[in-house]
């Protein structure tokens, strides 16, 4: 008798790709068991500019970006609260009282984790290429960005913005960047 | 007619096939330029119009115009900017004959008047500001502005919502206290 060619004429072939599948299939649940727990204490820190000095640079990104029709929504990754737009304080109404130092702190926490990893980079090249942020690109317009280009490279809030960065802010700037319409 | 009769290359049977092809690929089409199927959540969460007005510049007061007016349909026609305006914080009472003043950043300044409803709206083909924009109100000598800008969204009603609280300033008046209300445009 002749068989046609192919695995049928080795039939060893047929257990061992038999076994092959089985192993691969259990392997997603095999693996997990050889990982160790992970560890809930566990910290990883961020590098990142100062918070003490963010309050100038809040202030700006507050007026300029947190309005409640753009990023003054919790659906937002960057989120930003304040006077002008959401309220931390479920009590609070948007331009009711004046941003409160808990809302500054919950912009820092937004802003600081968009990118940390990027972040960390920028501020330890001491601000150099801060385009390297999603931040700057889509401030800047380089990146697509529904609310348009909103800055340009050098001008007063650009220099708000990436003089934080750096480690020292540029409160002129920033003060500057307020006049911005 | 029998089976064997049907030749392929007859006019009929070419035409027939066409509209079979035709049809669906045509309700295709028209259920993606119509129904962008966020954009027809938006327009279904609307609902009915509660103000029983007929379709037109004084209809749906108080809803944010640019869901249907905004360039994806299904009203028209575009506007840019639209929404309505209230006598006071606490009242449901429309305000009518109040001047709205829109600036936008390149300092065009465009004037509307709010109809009966309380309604302004700005066809998009006369004005299209430039954002960040100002608004202010006028009415009776009493004038207030906007105390913050508007960064892109020309609906006021997308961010002036009631009841008013953290995420929104409640619906958009000229006083807060109805008994300060002027007395006459």
């Amino acid at each position: 008798m002749t068989l046609p060619r192919g695995s049928w004429d080795r039939p060893w072939r047929i257990p061992i790709v038999a076994l092959s599948t089985l192993g691969a299939a259990l392997l997603p649940f095999v693996l997990p068991a050889c990982a160790s727990a992970p560890d809930g204490n566990a910290r990883v820190a961020i590098v990142a500019p100062s918070a003490a000095s963010f309050p100038a640079v809040a202030t700006f990104l507050e007026q300029r970006c947190g309005t409640l029709d753009c990023h003054g929504q919790v659906g937002r990754s960057l989120r930003l609260y304040g006077f002008v737009g959401l309220r931390l304080d479920p009590t609070d109404v948007p331009g009711g009282r004046a941003t409160t130092t808990d809302e500054i702190d919950a912009d820092y926490q937004s802003v600081v984790g968009l990118e940390p990893e990027i972040l960390a980079a920028v501020v330890q090249d001491g601000g150099a290429r801060p385009e390297r942020l999603t931040l700057i690109r889509k401030a800047r317009g380089t990146e697509h960005h529904k609310g348009g280009a909103l800055i340009t490279p050098g001008d007063a809030q650009d220099r708000c913005l990436t003089s934080w960065l750096a480690g020292t802010v540029d409160e002129g700037a920033c003060a500057s960047a307020l006049m911005t319409p | 007619m029998r089976t064997s009769d049907i030749r392929r290359d007859d006019p009929l049977v070419i035409c027939l096939a066409a509209l079979v092809l035709a049809a669906p690929m045509a309700a295709c089409s028209v259920v993606e330029d119509v129904l962008d199927p966020v954009h027809a959540r938006e327009v279904a969460a609307l609902g009915g119009d509660p103000s029983g007005q007929h379709n037109g510049p004084t209809h749906r007061p108080g809803q944010p115009c640019l869901v249907c007016h905004g360039g994806l349909g299904p009203g028209g026609p575009d506007l840019s900017v639209g929404g309505t305006i209230y006598e006071s914080m606490s009242g449901t009472q429309a305000l009518s004959g109040a001047v709205v003043t829109l600036t936008d950043a390149q300092k065009s300044v465009h004037k509307l008047t709010t109809n009966r409803t309380g309604n302004f709206l700005v066809d998009a083909s006369n004005w299209q500001p430039v954002y960040p924009m100002l608004v202010s109100l006028s009415y009776g000598g009493v004038s207030v502005d906007m105390k913050t800008q508007v960064g892109r969204d020309g609906s006021c009603a997308d961010c002036h919502t009631d009841p008013p609280g953290p995420a929104s300033a409640g619906h958009v008046y000229l006083v807060v206290d109805p008994t300060s209300f002027p007395v006459g445009p």
